[in-house]
């Protein structure tokens, strides 16, 4: 009886590590598609959103101003990409697994992109960077 | 000292634990905000009391028997619920639910176990319930006279004043008083004393006119649920169990109505709800944009084309404030990873609200929470220790009819919470108001149809 539930949680317990990693590998795969389609970072850019875990590029496409977005955390990490160029909300997100976000960008290059639009946040930047430090 | 002598002891004093442990959840996300750090502080050491005392009496009373398939269930869903952990996107969030869903499982459990058999003893852990429930609802009064800005929400254009009495808001110690008010009938109707009777009928009222005051259709459709399952199961005959459903059908209609009389306030301020709870002060330098001021994630979805201005549709008896689409998005997300789920206890972290419409934190479905949580196999468990705890129901007409009228009014309390379920992320959540009042409840229909000579009811 005690062996066959070991055999069940351990079979239950790798499922759920490979349900995890092949939901990681789709959301990624959607990431990785909307990164090249934005293509070089700096380009068609317009505008950004600032949240406390992570930030955001904004492309436009067309008449459409937010038809892109990327979403980046501290480390680079793409932690989420949105696809609205349909007209609806196409979005792949790893908000709640960061750790498994495996496209990454120059942290600092969007930093610098994001600056361009907001000069005031570069503050907010160097305030983050001193406590990180810390 | 002799097991018979300390046995009312222990008795009695699980009954202000489980009124205090009630009240205390409900403090602990209640109006008064000064005493929610020590009520949040107060209510797990209230609930380990509580399980401590639960497990004791338990231990004491350990020769009649329940029937162990609910046992079982509740085993095997808190066991996926540790297995967890191992894919949890939060391992450390799913360790502390699972342990303090546990500690309300076992609670409930051991209460069923002491109380076996003996229905007067499950009919005071029912009364326990109930009066926790009346000082909720007393307490709200209290708060009303006294601090009138905190006991209502006041009415913006979209939304009428709604009473939220103790709760943190008008859906929220509403969903313990939906639970508690089949129960609460079954003392103003169904109890002996005519003094017993009347304290329920009052409490039974005062609970009513609660939830009818906050304008928590959730709440209101869940405690008639409740009422109409306990007013099916207390007669055996057909037509008294008709003439019963019928004056709960009048009453639901008659609390209906009444709860669609207030309405919003043109003239008041809109209510502006920030993108960050904490916004940094950023500015875009024009063409650019920040994205937040034009579309912010959380209306993403369903949201007009930038410039067009977001509708607002107002709250109708049978608008879902967003919920369908909340609840598409949230199927959607549990279909990343359906067997098992992302992790127990992980629903606030994973649920993302990119809906225009709809304003929380979580999916506002417990089904939906349960398989974004712990996928489909989470939620077979679940409904098979629902299926567990309801058997007994089945076999409540041939009991007496002090048994048949506990049964109706716990299996009330089940159908309540099940109902309510539809509308909030809650039965699986440890810290919630409602939860242990309803598994307390639940746990009571198995220990209503154990038998005294040691034979467990199957």
């Amino acid at each position: 009886m005690l062996a066959a539930a070991l055999v069940v949680a351990a079979l239950l317990l790798g499922l759920g590590r490979l349900e995890r990693s092949r939901h990681a590998e789709e959301q990624n795969d959607g990431i990785a598609r909307v990164r090249a389609t934005v293509g070089p970072l700096g380009s068609s850019l317009s505008g950004f959103r600032f949240l406390a875990r992570f930030q955001c590029l904004v492309y436009s496409r067309g008449e459409n101003r937010f038809a892109l977005e990327l979403c980046v955390d501290r480390s680079g990490r793409i932690v989420e990409a949105i696809d609205r160029r349909s007209g609806g909300t196409e979005y792949w997100s790893l908000r709640e697994d960061p750790e498994l976000a495996d496209v990454r960008v120059d942290r600092a290059e969007v930093e610098r992109h994001i600056v361009r639009m907001c000069p005031v946040c570069e503050g907010i930047f160097e305030r983050d960077a001193q406590r990180a430090d810390l | 000292m002799p097991v018979a002598a300390r046995l009312p002891s222990i008795e009695r004093a699980v009954q202000p634990v489980i009124s205090a442990t009630i009240l205390l959840f409900v403090l602990a996300s209640g109006s008064i905000q000064s005493w929610i750090p020590l009520a949040r502080r107060l209510r797990w050491l209230a609930l380990l009391g509580l399980l401590v005392l639960a497990v004791a009496w338990a231990w004491q009373r350990r020769g009649p028997q329940v029937g162990l398939a609910a046992f079982t269930a509740a085993g095997a869903f808190v066991g996926l619920a540790a297995l967890s952990i191992g894919w949890s996107v939060d391992p450390r969030d799913t360790l502390g639910h699972t342990v303090a869903f546990a500690v309300v499982l076992v609670a409930a459990g051991a209460l069923a176990w002491a109380a076996a058999g003996r229905p007067e003893a499950a009919g005071r852990v029912l009364d326990a319930v109930v009066a926790g429930a009346a000082l909720v609802a007393l307490g709200g009064l209290l708060v009303l006279l006294f601090r009138h800005d905190r006991a209502v929400q006041a009415a913006t254009p979209a939304l009428p004043t709604r009473y939220q009495g103790l709760g943190g808001g008008p859906n929220t110690a509403t969903m313990l008083l939906a639970v508690a008010l089949p129960a609460a009938a079954h003392v103003a109707i169904d109890t002996g004393r005519a003094f017993r009777r009347a304290i329920g009928t009052v409490v039974a009222v005062g609970l009513l006119a609660s939830i009818v005051a906050s304008g928590s259709r959730g709440a209101l459709v869940a405690g008639f649920a409740g009422l109409a399952a306990w007013a099916a199961l207390r007669e055996p005959g057909t037509r008294r169990t008709l003439a019963s459903l019928g004056a709960v059908a009048a009453l639901g209609l008659l609390c209906v109505a009444a709860s669609s009389l207030p309405d919003p306030d043109p003239g008041a301020p809109a209510v502006e709800v920030a993108a960050d709870p904490n916004p940094p002060p950023v500015r875009a330098v024009p063409p650019f944009v920040d994205a937040n001021m034009v579309l912010r994630l959380q209306d993403d979805v369903g949201h007009p084309p930038p410039g067009v201005g977001v509708e607002d549709p107002g709250r109708t008896l049978t608008g879902s404030s967003g919920r369908t689409e909340a609840w598409a998005g949230a199927v959607g997300q549990a279909a990343g990873r359906p067997l098992l789920g992302f992790g127990f206890g992980t629903e606030e972290q994973v649920f993302v609200d990119r809906y225009v419409g709809f304003n929380s934190g979580v999916p506002e479905n417990s089904y939906v929470g349960l398989a974004l949580e712990l996928g489909a196999l989470g939620l077979v468990l679940f409904l098979g220790l629902v299926a567990a705890l309801l058997v007994p129901v089945v076999r409540a007409r041939s009991s007496d009819a002090r048994t048949r009228r506990l049964t109706a009014a716990c299996a009330g309390a089940l159908v309540a919470g099940l109902v309510l379920g539809v509308f909030q992320s809650y039965l699986y959540a440890p810290g919630n108001n409602a939860t242990a009042a309803l598994w307390i409840s639940a746990f009571l229909l198995i220990a209503l149809h154990a038998r005294p000579d040691g034979a467990a009811a199957r």
